[in-house]
């Protein structure tokens, strides 16, 4: 139940490419779907993905503190699309925004190494793509450069852990 | 051995971030770091005296070199793909505004 | 001066790194059995059956012939997902920065030799790349490489003609395969109880139907990588 969270508005993103006009309600139903899939469940809650136990799978971990952020992320989401004003945003942007919301939850909720990476290169992705937005495309390819040179480091360090202990699992490497 | 061939083209790739001056070369500085990671990495796994990891007529039995950082190799190149792709068309977009790709030139060109 | 400085820093970061490099056991002589990657091999994760041997075994727990397939979709697949992610989130941002309306020409007309060798060559590309993604479960390759054959053919098709134009129906593709990479995904919680479980049967290791979902899966992520790669070509050529 906790790769929900993170499935429907994946789901959602790859919809509005074939249906351009059902983007405003998707924005709108995702992140009330989310809360109310928060309130059934109840912190400590592991889910392995595949059925592979640990530490040969991917476990996602709902414990306290992923909880909470969780909470603030999907509400801060709720909050600023009722208050967004439309004609500013561009319609195409809406997809990039669905992206986002999936990444910084798998961010919060994943228990692997590896598999934060891949999660903190979406994020990173999606947020050059959003600061092109007042068409600025020499300071968004500053923001490009640092941020993948500081992707690459990342993905170093994980390799190093790997190698000394022998496991990509995070509660394995602890 | 492999190891410090790796370094040595991180290194090369910080060099050419840095001292560079068209905004071109900083993308293709981005690139050799990227493939300096990526071999450091494939070079974790090997072990000596042993096959490519596949059930075949010719290994019907398992005797294999390590395949998970192979896996990971296959997500980071795709990965360092579509930030360069993304980063090409932001250069294009760049030398249309300013006219010039050099940073000292831009510099009075944006005033 | 800038230069020099430059070089200081590059050297000051490659001497750290050879300073980590020194802990981790020389280039060839690991011992595999300190790793995750043993029970991978040995396809024994639960527990342990028997030895595996090409063309004899049956109704393993896993049963792709080539391990690294068997990594990248049945145990690690969320990699995999986070990965098809990224290359659909950069290729709508190239879309996004380099918007327009018709297609811009070279400007003068190809080559005779260019336009009827497109004809003879185009759909072995094709054949081709689909052959690669199909038998991705048994040799090298799989969905990622196969995918990028395809998008070349396209490209081909784009170098030897001044007025081709891909149609609007590959991001119908494009967004179509996503979906169903995660609506497989999801009737594994309907049937099984977690996230992208295997479901069907495995066969016997080393045919063309087996592994269960495996070539499902890869058979729509090349269709989706040859699908975003030729939506990358087109928007470059256009204006407007």
């Amino acid at each position: 139940m906790i790769s929900l969270l993170i499935a429907i508005p994946l789901l959602g993103a790859f919809i509005s490419i074939i249906w351009k006009k059902a983007v405003g309600i998707l924005l709108i139903i995702t992140p009330v779907i989310n809360l109310s899939i928060l309130a059934i469940l109840r912190p400590t809650l592991v889910e392995h993905l595949g059925g592979w136990k640990a530490p040969f799978g991917i476990p996602l971990v709902l414990d306290n503190a992923s909880y909470i952020t969780l909470f603030i992320i999907n509400s801060i989401f709720l909050i600023l699309i009722l208050s967004l004003n439309r004609d500013l945003l561009d319609r195409n942007y809406e997809t990039v925004l669905l992206i986002l919301l999936t990444s910084t939850s798998g961010l919060a909720l994943t228990g692997d190494l590896f598999n934060s990476f891949v999660f903190l290169e979406i994020t990173a992705v999606s947020s050059y793509i959003l600061a092109y937005h007042n068409k600025n495309p020499y300071g968004a390819y500053k923001y490009l450069i640092i941020g993948s040179v500081a992707g690459t480091f990342y993905l170093l360090s994980t390799i190093l852990t790997y190698v000394n202990t022998g496991s990509l699992n995070m509660a394995h490497v602890s | 051995m492999v190891y410090y061939i790796s370094i040595a083209l991180i290194g090369v790739g910080i060099y050419g971030l840095i001292s560079q001056k068209n905004l071109f070369k900083h993308l293709v500085s981005l690139s050799i770091i990227d493939t300096g990671v990526n071999i450091f990495l494939i070079s974790i796994g090997y072990v000596e005296g042993k096959e490519a990891p596949i059930y075949s007529m010719f290994t019907l039995t398992a005797n294999f070199v390590d395949p998970l950082p192979q896996a990971l190799v296959l997500t980071a190149i795709v990965i360092g793909i579509g930030i360069l792709a993304l980063g090409a068309v932001l250069v294009v977009r760049v030398k249309e505004k300013y006219g010039t790709l050099n940073v000292e030139e831009m510099k009075d060109v944006r005033r | 001066m800038r230069k020099f400085l430059s070089m200081l820093l590059a050297l000051g970061v490659a001497l750290a790194l050879i300073k980590m490099i020194e802990s981790i056991p020389a280039y060839g002589k690991v011992d595999l059995s300190k790793r995750v990657s043993e029970k991978y091999i040995s396809k024994s994760v639960n527990a342990f059956k028997e030895e595996v041997v090409y063309k004899k075994s049956r109704d393993l727990e896993e049963g792709s012939a080539n391990v690294v397939t068997s990594i990248v979709v049945n145990y690690r697949g969320f990699d995999t997902l986070g990965e098809v992610t990224v290359l659909f989130i950069s290729a709508f941002g190239v879309g996004l920065v380099f918007s327009g309306l018709k297609r811009k020409g070279y400007g003068r007309k190809p080559n005779f030799i260019l336009r009827t060798a497109v004809g003879v060559v185009f759909p072995l590309i094709i054949l081709f790349g689909v052959y690669i993604f199909v038998h991705g479960h048994l040799t090298p390759g799989g969905g990622f490489p196969g995918g990028t054959i395809l998008s070349i053919g396209i490209l081909l098709l784009y170098l030897s003609s001044e007025e081709y134009e891909l149609s609007e129906r590959s991001k119908v593709l494009e967004g179509t395969s996503g979906s169903l990479f995660v609506i497989i995904g999801l009737l594994g919680i309907a049937l099984s109880g977690a996230f992208l479980t295997n479901f069907l049967s495995t066969g016997t290791i080393g045919n063309l139907l087996s592994a269960g979902i495996v070539p499902i899966i890869y058979i729509v992520i090349g269709f989706k990588v040859g699908a975003e790669l030729s939506t990358i070509v087109a928007d470059l050529h256009k204006e407007g």
